[in-house]
C-alpha cells in the first residue's frame, strides 16, 4: 500500500489545467519527483496537504482522504518548501519547536523532538544563533528539521539541494536517504538533477504539465543497456587495436575514451571479445556493463 | 535501494519516533493563542521588542494611579466632581478615547508581528502545511492582539474603579459606568486589531505600516472632532454622529454612550438619542471590525500561495 495514491487527479484554474488526470501512486521509501517547472509540482502539494481541492478525481494520503481528513493529514506530513521560510530573527531551536507544538505535539515532547532532530540534520551548534545569520547550508538544515520535527510518516521536500555547493549537497542527499531508509520515514523529493534522484530514490515518479509521464522503480529506468565497456592494457594504440580487431568479427564497436564500447546481443559475444584480447596479447582489465543514467533515460523519453 | 525497513528497528540509529497522543487542533489553537499573546508583549521575542509594550503598558496605568491617589486622599469623590476636576474624565469609557495615541502606537507596534512577519519571511506556508485552518490561524492571533489591547485598558480601568466603589463613592453608578466601559474597550480592541492587522498585510515592512497605521487613526480622529466641533456649534447633531463613524474610537464612543447612556468623553460629541442612532453605531462598529477581518483573511490566505 502507497503513501499516496491520485486517481484521474485534475486542477483547473480559471485559466489553466494544473494537473490532467493525473493517476500516480508513490510507495513507501523515498520516491523522486521530477517535473520541471510548471509542471505541476506545487499543485499536487497543495492538494495533497488538503488546502485545494480537486476538480475531479481522487486523492488518498496515508489511507486519507484530504479533501475531509486534511488536518489529520497535516498532522502526519512533514512539508519543506523550495523558497526560503525562516524568519530571521529567531533560533533554530525555538522555531523548530514552535513548529513542533504547531504540529499537534505536547510541550515536553516536542522539546525533546527539537533537540533530537536538530542533532540528527546537523545543526547541534548553532541552534541558539538567529537564522538570519546561517549559510544556505543551515538554512536548509533547519527547514528540513521542521518539517521531520513532528515524526511524519511522509515528509515532501521540495528540491533540497538548491542553491548548496556540492559538499553541502553531498550530506544532504545522505540525509535524505538516512530519512527515507533509516527512519522510516516515506519521502517524497523534487529535484531537478536526476543524478541526485538516481542516487536516494527508490522510484521516480516523472510529471508533466499535469500529467504523469513515468513512473518506475529507479532500478526499471537505469537497468543494464546491453553494452559494455572494455578496458585493456598494453603499448599505446592498443584500444584501437581491439576495436578493429572487434570489428573485423562484425559486432557492432565503438571507442569511448580509451576504452572500447562493444554492444552485446548474444553473450558468447562476451568470450569472443575475451579471446580477442588474448590473441592481440593485451592484458584485460576489465569488462563492464554499461547502465543507462535517469539522464539518459529522460531524453529518450523526451524525443520519443 | 533496499526496502524500506520496519518503523521499529530504527532504535539502534538513535531515531526516536513520537508515541505519544497528538493533541488536538483546539489544543493547538490555545498554544498558538498564548504564544501570540506573550510576543505582543515582546516576550520570547528580542530584548528591545520589550520596550514599546511595557513603557505603553505602564504609561496607561498612569492616570489611574494619578486618579485613585485623589480619591484615596479625598476619600469621596463622585464621578460629577472628577469630571470637573479632570474634565475628559467624566466617564470610564473616557480613559480609552483620551489615551488613543497610546493605544494606537501600541497596537501599531505589535499587530505587523503577529500578522505581517510570517507573510515577510513566507513562514506562513510552514503553519499552513499543519492541522490549523488558515482562519482559524488568523483568527486566533486576532484574539490574542484583542485580548493585549483590551488587557493595557481594562488593567488601569479595574484599579480606578476597585479604589472607587472602596471609598464612599456611589457604587451603582461606578459599577454601570465600570461595565460600559468594559464592552466598549472590548469593542475598540476588537476594531483596533482587525484594523491594524489588515493594514499590516499590506506592507510587509513593519515601520512602514506601523507609521501608516497610526497616522490614518491620528489624522481621522483629527477630522472628526473638528466636523463634531463644528456640528455642536451649529446644532446639528446628526452630522456630528455620522462624522464620529468614521474613527474607530469616536464610533466606539457614540456606541457605548448610546446603548448605555453614558456621558460622552468629550463636550464637543452629543449623546445619540433613540433606536435608530443606537442601531446605526452597532451597525458602524460591527462593519469597523467585520470588514477589516474579512480583508485580513483574503490578505494572508493570498499572500502564501506555496
Amino acid at each position: 500500500m502507497g503513501v499516496v495514491g491520485t486517481r484521474d487527479l485534475t486542477v483547473e484554474y480559471p485559466r489553466v489545467r494544473a494537473l490532467d488526470s493525473l493517476t500516480v501512486d508513490i510507495p513507501e521509501g523515498v520516491t523522486g519527483v521530477v517535473g520541471v517547472n510548471g509542471a505541476g509540482k506545487s499543485t499536487l502539494i497543495k492538494v495533497l496537504l488538503g488546502l485545494l481541492r480537486p476538480t475531479s478525481g481522487s486523492v488518498e494520503v496515508l489511507g486519507m482522504n484530504p479533501a475531509t481528513d486534511g488536518p489529520r493529514i497535516r498532522e502526519l506530513v512533514g512539508y519543506m518548501p523550495e523558497h526560503d521560510c525562516l524568519p530571521a530573527d529567531v533560533n533554530a531551536a525555538e522555531f523548530v519547536m514552535h513548529m513542533a507544538v504547531m504540529s499537534g505535539l505536547p510541550h515536553a515532547a516536542a522539546r525533546e523532538r527539537t533537540s533530537d532532530v536538530l542533532r540528527h540534520v546537523g545543526l547541534a551548534e548553532e541552534r541558539h544563533r538567529p537564522m538570519g545569520g546561517y549559510s544556505t547550508g543551515m538554512r536548509q538544515r533547519a527547514k528540513l528539521a521542521q518539517a521531520i520535527v513532528h515524526d511524519p510518516r511522509l515528509v515532501l521536500l521540495d528540491e533540497p539541494t538548491n542553491g548548496l555547493d556540492p559538499r553541502a549537497r553531498d550530506e544532504m542527499l545522505e540525509l535524505v536517504d538516512t530519512i527515507g531508509h533509516s527512519f522510516g520515514i516515506s519521502v517524497a523529493v523534487t529535484s531537478h538533477l536526476l543524478g541526485e534522484l538516481e542516487r536516494i530514490a527508490d522510484h521516480v515518479v516523472v510529471i508533466d504539465s499535469g500529467r504523469l509521464l513515468r513512473a518506475s522503480a529507479t532500478s526499471d529506468l537505469t537497468d543494464v543497456t546491453g553494452d559494455v565497456l572494455v578496458e585493456v592494457l598494453g603499448p599505446a594504440g592498443a584500444d584501437q587495436r581491439l576495436g578493429q580487431a572487434l570489428l573485423d568479427q562484425g559486432m557492432t564497436v565503438w571507442p569511448q575514451g580509451d576504452k572500447v564500447a562493444v554492444r552485446v546481443t548474444d553473450p558468447s559475444q562476451l568470450d569472443a571479445i575475451r579471446d580477442a584480447v588474448v590473441d592481440l596479447d593485451l592484458g584485460l582489465v576489465r569488462i563492464q556493463e554499461v547502465r543507462h543514467t535517469l539522464e539518459e533515460v529522460f531524453t529518450q523519453e523526451a524525443v520519443r | 535501494m533496499t526496502a524500506t525497513p520496519a518503523r521499529g528497528v530504527i532504535h539502534d540509529l538513535g531515531y526516536r519516533p513520537f508515541t505519544g497522543r497528538r493533541r488536538t487542533p483546539a489544543q493547538t489553537a490555545v498554544s498558538l493563542y498564548g504564544t501570540a499573546l506573550r510576543h505582543c508583549f515582546g516576550l520570547g521575542r528580542a530584548g528591545k521588542s520589550k520596550v514599546l509594550p511595557w513603557l505603553i503598558s505602564a504609561l496607561m496605568l498612569v492616570p489611574a494611579l494619578v486618579l485613585a491617589g485623589i480619591i484615596i486622599q479625598l476619600k469621596k469623590m463622585s464621578l460629577q466632581s472628577q469630571a470637573d476636576l479632570f474634565g475628559p474624565l467624566s466617564t470610564y469609557f473616557g480613559y480609552p478615547y483620551w489615551t488613543q495615541l497610546l493605544l494606537t502606537i501600541f497596537v501599531a507596534g505589535q499587530a505587523p508581528v503577529l500578522f505581517a512577519r510570517d507573510l515577510r519571511y513566507r513562514t506562513i506556508v510552514l503553519y499552513y502545511a499543519r492541522p490549523l485552518s488558515r482562519t482559524t490561524l488568523v483568527l486566533v492571533r486576532l484574539a490574542a492582539l484583542t485580548t493585549a489591547v483590551f488587557a493595557i485598558i481594562a488593567v488601569p480601568l479595574t484599579i480606578w474603579y476597585a479604589v472607587a466603589i472602596s471609598s464612599d463613592l456611589p457604587r451603582g453608578q461606578h459599577t454601570k459606568a465600570y461595565l460600559a466601559a468594559l464592552v466598549g474597550s472590548l469593542v475598540l480592541a476588537l476594531t483596533l486589531s482587525a484594523l491594524t492587522g489588515m493594514v499590516s498585510t499590506f506592507t510587509t515592512r513593519t515601520g512602514l505600516s506601523a507609521t501608516g497605521v497610526i497616522i490614518v487613526l491620528m489624522i481621522s480622529s483629527g477630522v472628526v472632532t473638528s466636523i463634531q466641533g463644528i456640528a455642536h456649534d451649529q446644532g446639528r447633531d446628526a452630522v456630528g454622529h455620522v462624522a464620529a463613524a468614521a474613527n474607530p474610537f469616536s464610533a466606539v464612543a457614540g456606541l457605548v454612550s448610546g446603548l448605555f447612556h453614558q456621558p460622552l468623553p468629550s463636550d464637543e460629541m452629543t449623546r445619540p438619542v433613540g433606536v435608530g442612532w443606537n442601531l446605526f453605531f452597532v451597525a458602524v462598529c460591527l462593519a469597523w471590525v467585520v470588514v477589516p477581518t474579512l480583508i485580513l483573511l483574503a490578505r494572508t490566505r493570498k499572500a502564501a500561495s506555496l
